[in-house]
């Protein structure tokens, strides 16, 4: 009983403290009406939801914060500018932000230059995580939240959006809602996004492979969905994979051929793996590429008995070939062995 | 004569006495002398390879390293040393450029040699003595050694000459399907791409272990170690020849009466 006073007795003083933090501001900005007018005359809501807000991870912060510059009320003729989360959000705070280089990843990635670069349309810290409605990015509320994501930076990237919602990947996530598979930030990165002409990127040329690998390598993950890491092998053993990894820049990589934002089942009449489309997939490159480039597999593994002649030829090579090796080595040995006695025999009847 | 290559052959078809094969050194002793008290002199030796042969030897050869190697790097491409040597050559580009021209040089000198075999006098009698006889048979189903006799080419020679031609042809004719990728797949499918590809691949270990491996061993190491240089000069000892080859052997001395005596 006398535990449960003292507790009381820190807690609900707490509790009135924490609302107290943002009880002035929220009298006029919890009208759903509310709006400033910019200097350019647009109006712009500055209306803020109560309840995220007290749910959000800043919660226990005062609204003078982050919005520094307000620091008077009313505040009609103070310049108000942009939230700078920068202000506790760098690596080595001691504000209770999370610890991570990913902050000045941010400013080497290409919405970071862009945004250095002063290009309006260039996305900040708010435009991805959101104002007032700040969660972690386990909390399904959160704009960063995995299942989010598209819809974030689909914001702005319109077409990718569209792309991926109709791919295998998008319609697992979004209609399914199986989280296993990737959204954007899995193959592009989150801080660290860079153009895929940059051989740093996630995306780059030569690292697309290790990107889908680093899902369709992993046995135990594909084999939740029915499916092997057949294609990783194969390609990494195949004259593509080979000459990538030699660096070489005009070679097919997985997205070549399976498409990005929009990979689709080979079923999928609309799959650029359609064994219809191939002819076009492959002409990309290979000149003059028809049906027939559609007849056989492209991943083929010539130890599988699934390749069929492939397999039984390769076969058939490797016990001829052993088969060789043996009886050469058998000849020479026994050869040198006869050779050898017939030189001794020389000698000795010489002597 | 012993030996079905008897002397009928040598007879109908006198190509030594064009002067190549039977082209002797000059000797500082007189010919009688040579093999008296069964001791021959290393320096009495016959052309046994002209210069144009020879020189279709090394063309070869090149062809070969050039195929080997940059070939074995793209089948053990996970290899350190496939990997040192793909990035010393410039990569993979280079790679496939050494390959074609490896392949451009093999079917060059192999199309010439058809030619030689068939056009040429010496050619043709060369030929007709690789062909297979009573006594290769006779070797290759293990009989004693001593019984057989060869000519020109002993049996291991005459497979090796022959394994060369099949393994050429077929690697050749395999290599430019699956260098014009593009065509290949178009006219036929991927998958007879993929099975060229197979037999392209374990086709070239073949060809390395009988080509290199055994060749290596049977000219270099088994009689003439650490290297027979007739395939550099031309030349062999008589007495190798009567060792090796007794049916040329008596050949060249019924052709050429007084440079030795039996």
């Amino acid at each position: 009983m006398k535990n449960k006073l003292i507790f009381l007795l820190f807690f609900i003083p707490g509790l009135l403290f924490a609302q107290n933090q943002i009880r002035k501001c929220i009298i006029c900005h919890q009208k759903p009406d509310i709006h400033k007018v910019m200097p350019t005359g647009i109006e712009r809501s500055v209306y803020v939801d109560k309840k995220i807000l007290r749910s959000s991870v800043h919660r226990n912060l005062k609204c003078q914060d982050c919005h520094v510059d307000v620091t008077s009320i009313p505040h009609q003729g103070l310049k108000i500018g942009r939230v700078n989360c920068a202000r506790c959000h760098f690596n080595g705070n001691n504000l209770g932000a999370p610890n991570s280089p990913m902050y000045q990843l941010f400013w080497g990635s290409v919405h970071g230059k862009k945004l250095k670069a002063g290009d309006p349309k260039a996305p900040r810290c708010q435009t991805c995580h959101g104002g007032h409605n700040v969660f972690k990015p386990t909390d399904p509320r959160s704009t960063v939240y995995k299942k989010n994501i598209p819809a974030t930076c689909g914001q702005c990237h319109k077409k990718e959006l569209h792309d991926y919602s109709g791919s295998v990947h998008g319609v697992a996530i979004l209609k399914k809602g199986i989280m296993n598979v990737p959204v954007c930030t899995d193959c592009h990165g989150k801080h660290d996004v860079y153009s895929s002409n940059m051989s740093k990127s996630h995306t780059s040329k030569q690292n697309v492979p290790d990107t889908c690998m680093s899902c369709h390598d992993n046995y135990g993950l594909m084999r939740k969905f029915k499916m092997t890491t057949n294609q990783a092998d194969t390609y990494s053993k195949s004259f593509h994979g080979i000459a990538l990894r030699f660096g070489e820049k005009t070679v097919a990589n997985c997205a070549s051929c399976h498409g990005t934002h929009n990979i689709r089942r080979q079923s999928d009449p609309k799959s650029s793996i359609n064994p219809a489309n191939i002819p076009k997939t492959c002409g990309q490159c290979h000149k003059g590429a028809n049906k027939n480039f559609a007849k056989g597999k492209i991943h083929l593994n010539p130890e599988n008995k699934s390749s069929g002649l492939v397999y039984y030829i390769s076969n058939f090579f490797f016990w001829l070939t052993t088969l060789t090796m043996l009886a050469l080595f058998a000849h020479i040995l026994l050869d040198l062995r006869r050779k050898l006695k017939e030189k001794k025999e020389e000698r000795e009847t010489h002597k | 004569m012993p030996g079905p290559e008897n002397g009928a052959e040598a007879g109908s078809h006198p190509v030594e006495n064009d002067g190549k094969l039977g082209r002797c050194r000059e000797k500082t002793r007189p010919d009688n002398q040579i093999f008296l008290g069964g001791k021959m002199n290393e320096n009495n030796t016959i052309i046994r390879f002209t210069l144009n042969e020879r020189i279709q030897h090394i063309l070869i050869i090149i062809a070969f390293i050039m195929l080997f190697v940059s070939g074995f790097a793209l089948k053990y491409s996970n290899n350190p040393v496939s990997e040192w040597l793909i990035q010393l050559i410039g990569g993979m580009e280079n790679r496939s450029t050494i390959h074609h021209l490896g392949g451009i040089l093999l079917i060059v000198v192999g199309l010439y040699h058809i030619f030689y075999l068939m056009v040429t006098t010496r050619g043709r009698d060369q030929l007709r003595r690789l062909l297979f006889r009573s006594s290769d048979r006779k070797a290759l189903l293990f009989f004693k050694r001593q019984s057989i006799l060869h000519g020109r080419f002993t049996t291991r020679q005459k497979l090796q000459f022959w394994l060369v031609v099949g393994g050429s042809l077929s690697m050749g004719a395999s290599g430019l399907l699956i260098w014009f990728h593009d065509e290949t797949m178009s006219l036929f499918s991927k998958w007879f791409w993929d099975f060229l590809f197979v037999l392209h691949s374990h086709g070239a270990m073949l060809v390395f272990l009988v080509i290199v491996i055994w060749h290596m061993y049977d000219v270099h190491f088994r009689e003439a170690f650490p290297m027979d240089k007739s395939w550099l000069n031309g030349k062999i000892s008589l007495e190798r020849l009567k060792k090796e080859h007794p049916l040329e052997y008596d050949e060249y001395i019924s052709t050429h009466p007084g440079k030795g005596e039996e």
